[in-house]
């Protein structure tokens, strides 16, 4: 078989697998419950952004203003559009509308971009595109309601439940999650960072001037901030594996712990806006741990 | 009968386009300073806020407190090219803006 064919063979593989739909509609509970949580993040700063004196700073493209008495409508309609995502009612409506909403903060001033909006924002297409408003959500219970008096979806007895998705999308997102840690990583092969410089100034300042640690932090924090990249790369590359796919998960926890608790503490603002983080990123290894199987088997 | 498999021309070029775009951003924001938004760069670096003062037209000068002007203090918009045109525009008397970082200082005219 010629190389060409063989790729051909693998990527019309890729478009036919399917993915269990449960834990992709658990993985949309859990994205919508951190997009409902980031709304009140955003909506603090474009009130913060309203006030006058403050700079706006549009990228090239200028979008249409946002006005203080935008926001009483935006704010309660962003909220409620990020419920509807999370319960599953009307998901794909309510997931576009996010995906638009996200968008438009992202490009409408430059002080509004945070890595963890983007992430979000690429995550609720994905999860959008890929039905995952089919179990766990109220259009799945609607569903069922309407199989109950006619059929015509396939399931597995759960009567009106999708018990498969398309694989695809949930690829891109598993991907995505790689390419995040992987450039985490790779960006942080600098001399001030591998020397620990960013560390000494990201980190608590109360925790490194311990008496007991003061002493050892220019051991330390360059330890660390090798450990740091070390770890970032094998999330990146061991979700894949099987074998160690579960040491991922624990270098995960550790690794998002230890910025909550030595970047946030004690500022429960901090802290908050970090486990949304943690939550964003570390929610997709679920579907790591989730076999594709192809649709014709 | 379950969804058919849509493995048409759209969703491969979906696919594939999106998939390209997040490996090449992030790859081509290499080379750009620290900490680029769009490329993954959390943490990656921690540069120093500048101090910034207004010079007004009759000669006076002012020194601007940034985190009362901006909603979001992001150290990669800390630049003069991103920051000097809206400093310019706080106020019809401002004549240049001065930034001090560390030991270096560069004052940019507004009206050159």
């Amino acid at each position: 078989m010629s190389l060409l064919s063989s790729t051909r063979q693998v990527t019309t593989n890729v478009f036919k697998q399917e993915m269990a739909s449960f834990p992709v509609g658990l993985l949309r509970l859990l994205i919508g419950t951190a997009a409902i949580c980031t709304s009140f993040e955003v909506f603090v700063l474009l009130t913060k952004l309203t006030r006058p004196g403050m700079i706006h700073i549009p990228y090239a493209i200028r979008l249409p203003e946002i006005e203080s008495a935008h926001l009483t409508f935006l704010i309660p309609v962003t909220f409620i559009v990020a419920l509807l995502f999370t319960v599953g009612w009307h998901t794909r409506l309510a997931g576009a509308t996010l995906v638009v909403g996200i968008t438009y903060t992202l490009l409408y001033d430059q002080q509004l971009y945070s890595n963890h909006l983007y992430l979000l924002g690429l995550l609720v297409l994905l999860l959008t595109i890929s039905d995952s408003g089919s179990r766990l959500s109220l259009d799945a219970v609607r569903s069922r309601a309407r199989a109950s008096t006619s059929t015509g979806v396939e399931n597995d007895g759960h009567r009106g439940r999708l018990t498969t998705v398309q694989a695809w999308p949930l690829l891109l997102i598993k991907m995505q999650i790689s390419v995040v840690y992987f450039f985490a990583a790779v960006t942080k092969l600098t001399p001030d960072y591998l020397a620990g410089g960013v560390i000494a100034n990201v980190f608590n300042g109360d925790v490194l001037s311990t008496p007991s640690l003061a002493a050892w932090l220019p051991l330390l924090l360059p330890v660390l901030a090798y450990a740091s990249i070390g770890v970032e790369l094998f999330i990146a590359t061991a979700l894949w594996f099987p074998k160690i796919r579960w040491g991922a998960l624990l270098a995960g926890v550790v690794l998002h712990g230890t910025i909550v608790f030595s970047m946030g503490w004690p500022n429960p603002l901090l802290m908050f806006q970090l486990t949304v983080f943690a939550v964003t990123i570390m929610a997709p290894y679920l579907l790591f741990f989730v076999d594709s199987r192809n649709a014709n088997s | 009968m379950h969804p058919p498999v849509r493995s048409n021309r759209l969703i491969v070029g979906f696919f594939f386009v999106f998939l390209a775009l997040q490996i090449t951003v992030p790859t081509l924001l290499l080379t750009a300073t620290r900490p680029a938004r769009w490329g993954w760069q959390m943490y990656s670096a921690f540069p120093t806020a500048p101090e910034i003062s207004l010079q007004k037209v009759d000669g006076s000068k002012e020194q601007l407190v940034l985190q009362e002007h901006l909603a979001n203090f992001r150290y990669e918009m800390l630049q003069p090219d991103i920051l000097l045109p809206h400093l310019c525009a706080l106020s019809p008397e401002v004549a240049a803006v001065q930034f001090h970082i560390q030991e270096a200082t560069e004052v940019y005219q507004c009206h050159s």
